[in-house]
């Protein structure tokens, strides 16, 4: 097999709207899926005299961002005019950073399938306004020409642009992930690819392995899934390595990938690229970051989820498998930790109770979570009623049970003591009470327990049948024989 | 026409005593402004909106006390945003268009009792010093019918002068308060950049912009101004500074101890009367007691072309709002979108609006933008650190505001002669520093008047100087 002469060069820039309550530099609420331009002020509908005013909470999410991808954020960075018209652009000009970024140079490590994993370095990150949307159809007036909703003008994005470390459509692919994931998980955006939470443009170019130059490169816009990033970049890489191949010369130019027919078409050339005419905008003053700012972003910096799985591991006891799961998702994760931490303020080990959590909040839990659309149960009620099921002094179903009582009440539900009564679960509130039913059953049989003793211990299931039926089945089968053994080892 | 300002002043003491009902003065005022109107000095003159106020004004006169500005009629210029009013900024493509939001000043003003008269007319977008240029043609000056009143403020300015409003809102990209001030024998402040909100006016060039006020006596612009004044969480721009008490400081007057003076050779360009004129109103700082240090001004051919660069640059992105397509003046043109943009803005523009758009974009073009728009901020910078030299151990320094009187409005001066004509009035522009222009007596039996420039936020001890001599 003959090595490949060609290289091929990719880099991404990825739009990533921030989720704030308002717009980037007006009080208008940030939403999706509001009528067409009810979520609009002077500011971002671009009325004369309006002035834009920068929301703190967006500047804050963008430095979180950038300190989860490991960028440095800069003390000053100015917001700049992009000027060009066109409808779904109020003021004939979008404010985003140029010359004097927020952030630059960071990095995500990612991995393709079991390869080496490799460091995508991060130019920079730039905070900017998003633009409205064209609407085409569905609304009065429409078979005469397409009309504007400017309810997305103004919100807040950050744009993360990679330097061109990327390799094949697959890494590309690899990185928008990872990105994705750091970006959820640092509670920075949803990245919603179906509300256009996210969306990415490729640059992508060809060249002969060893040159320094990178070639002609081909940006390709609107690539709104990693499916279709990918679809897009094979695509495209396909097309240059081609063209080069029979030496041809591969144009510098704008093209929009179209998925129903599997290929790309030219946009525009390089000679009618834009010339957007930067300048600081005199309407805001440069952006500065007190080290205070920074500092406390990054105190409030969640874990990496790798970093996470790794403690749950060493704290927990939990399986490799089993903590991953869990500390790739960041909202189970922090509930799981506040369910163990109510573990433990009970009394019981942390280490003990947590493997028996982390297998009910993945199993048993599962489709209340989905039905809830999060976890409603109180966490510190979660955690003593983990306790009891893993010293087993609740069997697994009344566990369950418990868990949706639990759910179904959230914030109102009553101390578990009180909901266990309740429900009739009360015979079995304290290991005593169960642990007083399996000595009563001994004494009713002296004659199975002194067999028992004398090591024919088979006779314990006979015992059992016994209790379990003066439980009338509020118990389980282990819990039952544990009491059982204690009681008759202990006589 | 000119209600001279004896009688001014007598009118707005009375209302201020309590003499007079709103209701009373703001029917006076109106009267007036009927007449200014023909004039040209208003586009709109919003009667019934002004005596409603006034009568809501008089129907609560114990809130006398809270309200400093109290049923006093004033103008406001119409690229600041007044509710419900048309706000043409002087523009066809805009000449349909309402204002739904109050500017922050006009805002200040009203809950400070002030009623609103109308708004006043100007060169389209404040582009210009002649109040010639707007979609509805020039206005007058009230000392001179024949003669233009001064712009870009020109309405404003000869609001006030025909006793039509007691004050009125301009606003100074690079003298258009000053200027037509002067040419109607007023008082009128560009304040520090970023003293007054710019919320609710349409922006010309931001990082120049400046709301100011016209007025006929010191004590009443520093009223007005200490109204609109301070901090406003709607501009990131506005300066988070206490506002001090202007109407004190214009009634305490005070007799400069040191001024810096423009050298005689910046007078050059002065047609000899107004050089006549100028050196009188020094005499007489000297005869209070001053002592005056004549020193040159920065090189005023690169200030001009700065400001005139950096004005462009910034007007041809703040202007490209209006497209025509989410209000104003919208052409079809030939179906296209790049057809309906062309034919809305080409129409809706007047020349000297597109001039200066056009020049504005090429200069922040690629190739153009380093070498033009960079050395234009540098020159910039420079000429604010020769202000602050000059300034430095001087109450003031004090300049001419026109280079002569206002001109007959059937003899227009080619724009290059407007543009140099701007070269005392830029500097303030450039350094974001407050100016004052005063009136200083007559030549050729018009008004004629000088500015003082201060320190940054001074605006205080300019009106306290401009008392001493008024």
């Amino acid at each position: 097999m003959t090595t490949d002469p060609f290289e091929t060069v990719i880099g991404l820039e990825v739009h990533v709207q921030l989720d704030t309550r308002t717009k980037l530099f007006c009080p208008c609420r940030n939403t999706f899926g509001e009528p067409p331009n009810t979520q609009i002020c002077p500011v971002c509908y671009g009325l004369p005299g309006a002035l834009p005013v920068p929301n703190r909470r967006a500047v804050e999410l963008a430095v979180v961002a950038a300190l989860a991808l490991d960028c440095r954020v800069e003390p000053e960075s100015v917001f700049e005019r992009k000027n060009y018209f066109y409808p779904d652009l109020p003021k004939g000009y979008q404010i985003t950073q140029y010359e004097r970024p927020l952030a630059r140079s960071g990095g995500v490590r990612i991995q393709v399938g079991d390869g080496p994993s490799r460091t995508i370095r991060i130019h920079r990150i730039q905070l900017e306004e998003d633009a409205g949307k064209l609407v085409h159809d569905g609304y009065r007036g429409s078979e005469e020409g397409s009309g504007v909703d400017f309810n997305r003008a103004g919100v807040p994005l950050i744009e993360i642009v990679s330097e061109p470390d990327l390799r094949s459509a697959a890494e590309a692919g690899a990185y928008g992930r990872t990105l994705r994931q750091r970006i959820v998980h640092a509670g920075v955006s949803d990245a919603d690819m179906e509300k256009g939470n996210l969306r990415m443009d490729g640059n992508i170019s060809v060249r002969r392995r060893g040159e320094a130059a990178l070639g002609a490169k081909v940006e390709l816009k609107n690539l709104n899934s990693f499916r279709y990033l990918e679809r897009a970049l094979t695509y495209e890489e396909a097309r240059q390595r081609e063209l080069l191949r029979v030496g041809g010369v591969v144009v510098q130019e704008t093209r929009l990938f179209d998925e129903s027919q599997g290929r790309s078409f030219a946009m525009r050339s390089k000679e009618e690229a834009a010339d957007y005419r930067y300048f600081p905008d005199p309407d805001l003053p440069p952006l500065r970051l007190p080290p205070e700012l920074v500092e406390s972003a990054r105190a409030g910096l969640p874990e990496v989820p790798a970093d996470r799985a790794a403690r749950f591991v060493r704290d927990f006891a939990l399986a490799d498998d089993a903590a991953r799961r869990i500390a790739t998702r960041r909202e189970l994760a922090d509930y799981f930790e506040a369910v163990v931490a109510g573990a433990a303020d009970s009394g019981a080990s942390a280490r003990e109770v947590a493997p028996v959590a982390a297998s009910f909040l993945t199993t048993d839990a599962v489709a209340r979570e989905k039905q809830d659309g999060g976890f409603r149960a109180p966490p510190r009620s979660l955690g003593e009623l983990m306790a009891r099921l893993a010293d087993g002094r609740l069997p697994r179903n009344a566990a369950r049970d418990l868990f949706d009582a639990l759910a179904d009440r959230g914030r109102r539900a009553p101390p578990l003591d009180a909901l266990i009564a309740e429900l009739g679960f009360g015979d079995l509130a304290g290991a005593g009470r169960l642990q007083r039913a399996a000595a009563e059953v001994i004494a009713a049989h002296p004659a199975e327990a002194e067999a028992y003793r004398a090591g024919r211990t088979k006779v314990i299931g006979f015992l059992m049948g016994r209790l379990l039926r003066e439980l009338r089945g509020k118990a389980d089968a282990r819990a039952a024989r544990s009491a059982l053994e204690r009681a008759l080892d202990a006589d | 026409m000119v209600l001279p300002a004896v009688e001014r002043r007598r009118r707005s003491a009375r209302l201020r005593e309590g003499e007079t009902g709103a209701e009373t003065a703001v029917g006076l005022a109106l009267e007036r402004a009927r007449a200014a109107r023909d004039a040209g000095a208003f586009l709109h003159l919003d009667e019934a909106g002004a005596r409603d106020r006034a009568r809501a004004l008089d129907r609560a006169p114990e809130g006398r006390a809270d309200r400093p500005l109290f049923g006093l009629p004033v103008a406001v210029k119409d690229n600041i945003a007044v509710r419900g009013l048309p706000s043409t900024s002087g523009s066809a493509l805009l000449a349909d268009y309402r204002a739904p939001f109050d500017a922050t000043v006009v805002s200040r003003l009203r809950r400070a009792g002030a009623v609103i008269l109308g708004t006043t007319n100007l060169d389209e977008f404040g582009m210009g010093s002649s109040t010639t240029r707007g979609f509805r043609g020039a206005s007058r000056n009230p000392a001179a019918p024949h003669r233009i009143a001064g712009g870009s403020s020109g309405g404003s300015a000869a609001a006030v002068a025909s006793g039509a409003a007691f004050a009125a809102l301009g606003t100074d990209t690079g003298g258009s308060v000053r200027q037509p001030a002067a040419h109607c024998g007023l008082y009128g402040i560009r304040p520090t950049w970023g003293r007054v909100s710019r919320f609710g006016m349409t922006a010309y060039a931001s990082s120049l912009d400046q709301v100011g006020v016209l007025a006929s006596d010191p004590v009443e612009v520093g009223r007005v101004l200490g109204t609109i004044a301070g901090a406003d969480p709607r501009d990131a721009t506005s300066a988070r500074r206490p506002v001090p008490d202007f109407a004190s400081a214009a009634s305490r007057p005070r007799t400069p101890r040191r001024l810096t003076v423009c050298a005689d050779a910046d007078l050059a360009p002065l047609d000899p009367a107004s050089r006549g004129a100028f050196q009188r109103a020094v005499r007489r700082f000297q005869a209070a007691g001053t002592r005056v240090r004549r020193a040159p001004l920065p090189d005023a051919d690169s200030a001009v072309a700065a400001y005139y660069l950096i004005a462009c640059a910034e007007a041809s992105s703040n202007l490209s709002r209006f497209d025509g397509l989410r209000y104003g003046r919208r052409e079809a043109g030939d179906g296209t979108l790049a057809g309906a943009y062309r034919v809305s803005r080409s129409r809706g523009f007047g020349a000297e609006v597109r001039r200066r758009i056009l020049l504005g974009a090429a200069l922040l073009s690629r190739g153009y933008k380093d070498a033009v728009y960079g050395a234009a901020t540098v020159a910039r910078r420079r000429t604010r650190e020769a202000l602050l030299r000059l300034l430095a151990g001087s109450d003031a320094l004090l300049l001419p505001v026109t280079l002569s009187p206002p001109r007959r409005l059937d003899r227009p001066d080619p724009a290059s002669a407007e543009y140099r004509a701007d070269r005392f009035n830029i500097l303030a522009a450039l350094g974001s520093l407050p100016a004052l222009a005063i009136p200083a007596g007559e030549r050729d039996g018009l008004p004629f008047g000088v500015q003082l420039m201060g320190p940054p936020w001074e605006e205080g001890a300019l009106l306290s100087v401009a008392a001493s001599v008024a």
